[in-house]
Parts: C-alpha cells; sequence; structure tokens
C-alpha cells in the first residue's frame, strides 16, 4: 500500500477532515481528524491492507507517511 | 408462548450536562453531542444502591400493569455492580418488596449485552420448568465505579434500572438468538480496584467488526434480511458508534435508534429502555436487539410484535 492508498482510504471513510488541504506530514489531529475517527481510519487500513494495526503507537504513529510506513514494514 | 408483556424503568432525577463537564477537556459541543452522543447523564443518589434502583423499577412495571406482581414465579437481576458480593441482589430486591417465598431469585453476570442473554435465559428458564411469568431486571449503576477524571468514561456512562415482565401474553416474542465471546479482549473493559478502565479503541473495533455478523446470524436463522426489521435495537454504547454500526451495515439511520442523548450509556439497561418506548409508543413490529460489550460479549435476537 503506498502513501495514495493511505490518503484515499482516509478520504473513503468519509471522517470530517479537509482531504483536498490533507497534509501527509502532519498528524491525523493536526489534519482536524478527532480519536474516534482515527479508530475508523485505523480500522479501514487494517482492513484494506490485511495488516493487523492493533499495536500501532498513536502517539508515535500518527501522520499519513508514518502509518504507511508501518504498514509497508508490517506486510514485508 | 412465553414472552415480553410489559417493561418499566427508573430514571434517576440528577442529570449531569456533559457541555459543561466537558469543558475542563477544552471538549467542543460537536464532539460531545454528535460522536460521544450523550449531552446529559443521569446519576444515582450516593447513597441509592443497585437493589434500591432494581425496586423503583420493579414498582414501576407495577404501576404500568396494574399488578402487584406477587404471582411471579422468578425475579431474575442482571448486574455487575451488587450491593454486595453475597449476596446476590435479586434476594436483596426480594426482601426489600417483601414478595412471596416461593418466588426463584438468581442473578447473571454481564454489562451489555446482559438484556438479550437475560430475556432468553429466563424465557427458557421459565419454559423448562413449567413455570409462566417472571421479571428481568437491569441495574448496573457504573457511576459506582466511574473514575472522574477520565475522560473517556465520565461524559458516556449513566445510570438506570428497568424491568421487564415475561409472560403467557406477550406484546413482543424473541426468536432466533445469536451469541458469543471474544474473552482474550477483557481487559479492554475491566474493572480493577473499583474503578472502570475502557480501552476505547478496543471496544469500537470489536462492535464494528463484530455486530454486523452476530446480526446477519439472528437474521439467517428467522429467513429474514436487513431490509424486513423495523428498528435495529442496539446497545448505546455511544453515538459515534451507533453511526458506525449503520454506515458498516448500509442501515437506514432513521431505524437505528437512538436513545442516549440524554441519559446516557446505562450498560444493560439501555435496550429495555429503546423496547419499552416500542411497546408503549412506537409499536413497530420486527425489532432487532443487539447488545455487545464487557466480557467481551455480545448477542442478538428478534422481537416479534404479537399484538
Amino acid at each position: 500500500m503506498n502513501l495514495e492508498d493511505v490518503v484515499a482510504v482516509i478520504a473513503e471513510t468519509g471522517v470530517k477532515a479537509d482531504m483536498e488541504n490533507f497534509d501527509v506530514d502532519k498528524t491525523l489531529e493536526e489534519n482536524g481528524i478527532d480519536s474516534l475517527d482515527t479508530y475508523t481510519i485505523l480500522l479501514a487500513l487494517e482492513e484494506k491492507a490485511g495488516v493487523p494495526l492493533e499495536e500501532v503507537e498513536l502517539e508515535k504513529v500518527n501522520t499519513a507517511k508514518l502509518l504507511q510506513a508501518y504498514i509497508q514494514k508490517k506486510s514485508a | 408462548m412465553l414472552g415480553i408483556e410489559s417493561i418499566g424503568s427508573y430514571l434517576p432525577e440528577t442529570r449531569i450536562d456533559n457541555h459543561k463537564a466537558g469543558q475542563r477537556w477544552d471538549l467542543k459541543p460537536d464532539f460531545i453531542e454528535s460522536k460521544i452522543g450523550v449531552t446529559e447523564r443521569l446519576v444515582k443518589d450516593p447513597d441509592e444502591e443497585t437493589s434500591d434502583m432494581a425496586v423503583k423499577a420493579f414498582e414501576a412495571l407495577r404501576r404500568k400493569t396494574g399488578q402487584d406482581l406477587t404471582d411471579i414465579d422468578v425475579l431474575v437481576v442482571v448486574t455487575q455492580n451488587p450491593d454486595y458480593n453475597i449476596p446476590h441482589v435479586a434476594g436483596l430486591v426480594h426482601g426489600k418488596l417483601e414478595l412471596p417465598q416461593k418466588i426463584s431469585t438468581f442473578d447473571i453476570s454481564l454489562g451489555c449485552s446482559g438484556y438479550v442473554y437475560g430475556l432468553n435465559i429466563l424465557a427458557g428458564f421459565l419454559q423448562s420448568v413449567g413455570m409462566t411469568r417472571g421479571v428481568l431486571i437491569t441495574a448496573d449503576p457504573y457511576s459506582k465505579i466511574i473514575d472522574a477524571e477520565d475522560k473517556n468514561t465520565v461524559l458516556l456512562f449513566g445510570d438506570a434500572a428497568t424491568a421487564t415482565l415475561i409472560g403467557p401474553e406477550p406484546i413482543y416474542t424473541m426468536h432466533s438468538f445469536a451469541g458469543g465471546s471474544q474473552g482474550d479482549l477483557k481487559r479492554s473493559l475491566i474493572c480493577e480496584n473499583d474503578t472502570l478502565e475502557m480501552n476505547g479503541r478496543d471496544i469500537f473495533n470489536f462492535a464494528a467488526t463484530s455486530v454486523p455478523g452476530l446480526v446477519g446470524q439472528s437474521l439467517d436463522r428467522a429467513g429474514l434480511t436487513l431490509d424486513d426489521i423495523d428498528a435495529f435495537l442496539f446497545h448505546q454504547g455511544s453515538g459515534y458508534i451507533l453511526d458506525t454500526l449503520a454506515r458498516r451495515m448500509k442501515l437506514d439511520s432513521a431505524k437505528v435508534i437512538r436513545g442516549l442523548g440524554r441519559v446516557g450509556n446505562t450498560v444493560s439497561s439501555s435496550i429495555p429502555l429503546l423496547l419499552e418506548a416500542e411497546i408503549d409508543y412506537d409499536r413497530r413490529e420486527k425489532l432487532l436487539l443487539c447488545g455487545f460489550g464487557v466480557g467481551l460479549s455480545y448477542a442478538s435476537c428478534i422481537c416479534q410484535r404479537k399484538d
């Protein structure tokens, strides 16, 4: 799953965020996404990528770029 | 066939304004209203015990039915916050109400799935031993175990109690039960040292991924589809969970009944509070009940209106 796919999954969830100005280097929170919508995004990514994300530490892996790197590492 | 004849409920008078309470965490009104889904939550008096709430629900049922209900065979209480570890709450309620000695009493230790299990346990028990009337009480006041500093739980849960009369002249009958457990996730919602701890993400994932399949099992057993159901009475976990279930199952949101806004998540009382309105006012024909939470445990069944 590449970075564009991750952003596309986030957009598909329909969470409340300005996806036109979405910044992959900013945290999900800085992109206007609240904690509950983050759960939805992680579940959507997990289902799309087929990679378990239960152990993602949201304090550290909190941007689209970091999530994509985490998924890539777990998929390898 | 035995089924649900009536439901009475008890709602404590004290209401806590979540908008005010949420200010200490700078929570936006929209987050409280649409995500938590609870603008006011009910809290019992500090000296009011679980059995006191149960007695008040039983008395509400008496008023509603116009019966003294001393002829019931069984009294059951669903709770995980009893007055004491020993004895069981149903016995205390029996004593406080001065009910006849012939009435059997027992508790069921379950949380948010407790009402669906309780309905089917009580109806099945009555039928298996040749009895016909019983009362199922839900009373699980989480204010006893909530940490006031924990924003994940303190803004969510409310106190309430309900009493359901099961008997031979039902308004709704139950069928197509389905249930299950994920005991490996027991720590996701746990009370240790008298304090509730909740892993919101685990609970969210559990509900979002498990409930649709469980609902499918009940529908399959009944030979029905989602479109055949007139109303979905899900456990009122949070506004966000209800929205998530509606979205993932592609349900008409008008059919996903909401009742937590001015009450809170009342654990095993959340579904009977919705069902009480169906019996008394809304009168829809086919209802799907689904409870999920502590355990982690889940259960669903279908209720069919008979009148």
